[in-house]
């Protein structure tokens, strides 16, 4: 009895408890930029620098707290093996905040480069994406500003950017829009401004993990009524008077329906909000100002999904929710039918708030 | 051993007798009187300095012994006592051997030549301190006394809140040096009879030779020896002791200890302390949710911060993860080990603070924990998430009203912290799920330890999870089944007249 009792003691404290790992023991993997080499990648980890970080949160301002290591290898693995090779501390990939993938990287598809990281032990699904527009590695580059480690600075990016939720991806959901039938995924384009900060400049879009190309500055518009998202406010010249209104979408309402015939009819109803009043103008000129603005950028959005055969808005999802039959059909030729697909748009628009308070109606008694 | 002497008719021989029994002592006072009013026989009062009220020897025996000159009528000479000594409650004893327990125990016995019996006075002091709040369970709401180290005292205590002749009382003496006084109290018509019956089994099962406090009977009544978690509970409130007793509990006296056991106790009784039912029943069933909280967090907190930054560091916040891992910098110890240490340094200091003199204490908290904690953390010794999760679950720990379950599971966290660090989350896992199979497994005085919850009698968490308002407490706990189950009536939730000036006129 002795003797097992003491085999179980042994049993217990001997078996070493192998993935024991001491915090300060890890060189945690902040934001990952994944580049292409001649023969291969080359990616580039940025990692905290504790002892920066320590007792009291310490440091001055503008001290480095992160360093980028680079390595480079014939496949992603290989090249996170020289990496693992160049860090004194065991690599720890559970708190990945960013991936940045060059746009050579993001042509070719992203699939190996998520796979690989959705492969790695802890990581989280919820790493933003995103598409650098040139070299991605630079982006890393530690920046002096608002968050004291660069890759936090991606990460609120990605959330307080006007564009969140519209084309702020995480890594699971570009796998989801990746694998589902009707949607292709999307991710924001990361570039330096002419001052050398980073900023979000557009969205790429994909066809399944390859990216096809860059939004251009009205299709993307047309992207967030389409998506309902509220988008930047715009300015609105008034027909009568100098000046000019400024707006911004509050709430938009998007409905897709497929007719007979397999026309699909989208509809947009928006309320928008006047931010900003510099000139008269009557409430129904307003509004169907803004409308006809919408449809325009909507429109600039569709014939660019007809182009490129992308379906980034999802109305193929939307045809597989209302039509399960039909979409089983029209599924395997989805992308090309896209390319040919008849739309009907409408758009309404309510106008919400004036910032003055008084209603328009006062407005229009004196021109 | 003889099993049964009786006291000499001669009183010569009779105060040897009683002198051998009771032990050669320079504090057994014996005073040789002569009683004028029985013919002058003459007589000894033999009794223990100290432990008698001295004025009564003169007052209550002597002076009416004596100041009775005129000889009694013979047919009255039969119970003299009753006319000579009315003022004292007394008894006749003619067993040798009791007679001298009752003298140890502060009775004076007086012996006359020729009787063959003596007569036991009951002139004790009841010398001890006054009825203070009990200073481990103050309380701001409620009734601020608390039961001292007499019994008599203490029962009186709990008669003054219990007036009803249903209220028993079952003496026994335990220890077979100290003859101890142990009381087993109950509501005759709410108390199960077989919990009495089974109360009373394990007293008498008790045979030890000192019985100084109710701490030691505890453990000799105990349902589980071996367990760390208490499974009776103890109480210096006579209120709380009234009010479980109107749930169908027993109380146990033992006198000379302050503190009262209360059986049947399950773990949430652990959790409520009198003042819950006097406060407004939103505070206490706040305070309850609370306390709960306190109690999971103190036993499962510094498992989980070792479990978390040695195995999960994935899971933890990024921001407080660099945090952790920066302060960690440069510590010389492993988290599990430094977690260890500082409890370890925690519980000392917490042991001397509690040994020190008031007025040390306050030098030992200040040295103990800014000095130490502080140059410990200055120094990169520990890291300073450590002391404070440490900290934090010495503060929870001491959430719990009930100190004997608190110090059970300030145990306890120990293994739990092995486990952690040995087997990261799945060891604090199993652990946890061990600790719970034992609190499911355990059971006092045949009542399951998790009752109300497992078994679940919904009708119960009245009083458990929540505090109800006392007017929907309208039932007894099913805790026991007992007779009179009605607390009070039906519909009892006060509301205002319907006729509004109705108050008025």
């Amino acid at each position: 009895m002795r003797r097992i009792v003491l085999a179980l003691i042994v049993a217990v404290l001997a078996q070493g408890c192998w993935d024991r790992a001491e915090p300060r023991d890890l060189a945690y993997i902040m934001s990952l930029a994944v580049d292409r080499a001649e023969d291969g990648y080359t990616i580039s980890a940025e990692v905290p620098l504790l002892a920066s970080l320590g007792q009291g949160g310490g440091g001055q301002a503008g001290e480095r707290r992160t360093m980028v290591l680079t390595a480079t290898g014939a496949t992603l693995t290989q090249a996170a093996e020289a990496l693992g090779r160049l860090s004194p501390k065991r690599l720890h990939w559970g708190q990945l905040q960013a991936l940045i993938v060059s746009e050579s990287v993001a042509h070719e598809g992203l699939g190996p480069v998520v796979t690989f990281l959705l492969q790695q032990r802890q990581v989280r699904e919820r790493t933003w994406l995103f598409v650098a527009r040139g070299q991605a590695a630079a982006l890393l580059e530690p920046e002096v500003g608002l968050v004291s480690i660069p890759a936090m600075g991606l990460n609120g990016l990605a959330r307080f950017t006007p564009f969140h939720g519209a084309t702020v991806t995480h890594l699971a959901w570009f796998v989801a829009d990746w694998h589902a039938d009707g949607i292709d995924p999307v991710s924001p384009l990361l570039e330096f401004d002419p001052d050398g900060r980073r900023r979000i400049a557009g969205v790429a879009a994909f066809a399944n993990d390859r990216m096809v190309g860059a939004l251009p500055a009205d299709a993307l518009r047309g992207y967030l009524w389409l998506t309902r998202h509220r988008g930047e406010a715009e300015a609105i010249s008034c027909p009568n008077s100098k000046g000019s209104l400024v707006v911004q979408p509050w709430w938009i309402r998007q409905r897709t329906q497929i007719a007979q015939g397999s026309e699909v009819r989208i509809t947009v109803e928006a309320t928008v909000r006047v931010l900003e009043e510099r000139c008269a103008i009557s409430e129904e000129s307003l509004s169907r100002q803004v409308a006809e603005r919408a449809r325009r950028e909507i429109d600039a959005m569709l014939s660019w999904v007809h182009r490129a055969g992308v379906d980034a808005i999802g109305v193929g999802q939307q045809i597989h929710r209302q039509r399960p039959r039909d979409w089983a059909v029209v599924a395997p030729g989805w992308p090309r039918m896209l390319e040919r697909l008849p739309v009907q748009v409408r758009v309404d628009v309510t106008i919400k708030l004036v910032p003055a308070g008084y209603p328009f109606s006062d407005r229009e008694a004196k021109p | 051993m003889d099993a049964y002497l009786t006291v000499p008719r001669k009183l010569e021989h009779a105060v040897l007798a009683l002198q051998e029994r009771l032990g050669k002592a320079p504090d057994i006072v014996c005073r040789r009187l002569v009683i004028p009013a029985l013919d002058h026989r003459p007589a000894a009062l033999v009794y223990i300095k100290g432990l008698v009220h001295q004025d009564s020897v003169q007052t209550a025996i002597l002076t009416p012994l004596q100041d009775h000159g005129a000889p009694m009528p013979p047919n009255l000479i039969r119970c003299w006592w009753e006319l000579l000594l009315p003022a004292s409650p007394l008894e006749m004893e003619k067993d040798l051997r009791s007679l001298a327990t009752r003298v140890l125990s502060g009775e004076a016995a007086l012996l006359v030549q020729g009787e063959g019996r003596a007569l036991a006075i009951q002139i004790q002091d009841p010398k001890g301190r006054d009825i203070t709040e009990p200073s481990s369970e103050p309380v701001l709401r409620g009734p601020h006394e608390g039961f001292v180290e007499s019994m008599e005292t203490n029962l009186a205590l709990l008669r003054r809140r219990l007036r009803t002749p249903e209220l028993s009382i079952l003496k026994r003496k335990i220890g077979k040096r100290s003859q101890t006084q142990v009381a087993l109290v109950y509501l005759r018509d709410i108390a199960n009879p077989l919990l009495v019956q089974e109360a009373c089994q394990r007293l008498r099962r008790v045979e030890i030779d000192i019985l100084l406090d109710s701490g030691q009977l505890e453990e000799l009544c105990n349902d589980a020896p071996f367990s760390p978690l208490p499974t009776m509970r103890t109480t210096e409130r006579p209120d709380a002791v009234a009010a479980n007793l109107l749930e169908g509990r027993l109380a146990i006296f033992v006198d000379g200890s302050p503190g009262a056991l209360l059986v049947p106790a399950v773990l949430f009784d652990f959790l409520s302390p009198p003042e819950d039912y006097y406060e407004r029943y939103h505070l206490a069933t706040f305070l309850r949710w609370l306390r709960l909280a306190a109690l999971i967090f103190a036993l499962v907190n510094e498992p989980f911060y070792v479990a978390i930054t040695t195995f999960h560091q994935e899971l933890l916040p990024t921001v407080l993860l660099l945090r952790t891992a920066g302060a960690a910098e440069g510590v010389p110890l492993p988290h599990a080990l430094s977690v260890l240490l500082m409890d370890i340094i925690f519980e000392g200091l917490r042991e001397a603070a509690s040994r020190m003199p008031l007025a040390i204490g306050g030098t030992l908290s200040i040295v103990g924990g800014v000095v130490l904690g502080e140059t410990a953390v200055r120094a990169g010794l520990i890291a300073a998430d450590t002391v404070l999760v440490v900290g934090l679950t010495g503060v929870a720990a001491f959430a719990s009203p009930a100190y004997g379950a608190a110090n059970s599971l300030r145990l306890l966290r120990f293994p739990l912290v092995l486990a952690a660090a040995i087997f990261g989350m799945t060891g604090l896992a199993v652990g946890t799920v061990m600790v719970l199979t034992h609190l499911l497994s355990l059971r006092s005085f045949g009542v399951p330890y998790l009752t109300p919850l497992a078994p679940m009698n919904r009708r119960d968490w009245k009083d458990t999870l929540v505090r109800a308002p006392w007017w929907q407490m309208t039932t007894r706990p099913h805790l026991t089944r007992s007779g009179d189950v009605r607390r009070q009536r039906r519909w009892a939730r006060p509301r205002p007249p319907d006729d509004m000036s109705g108050g008025q006129g």
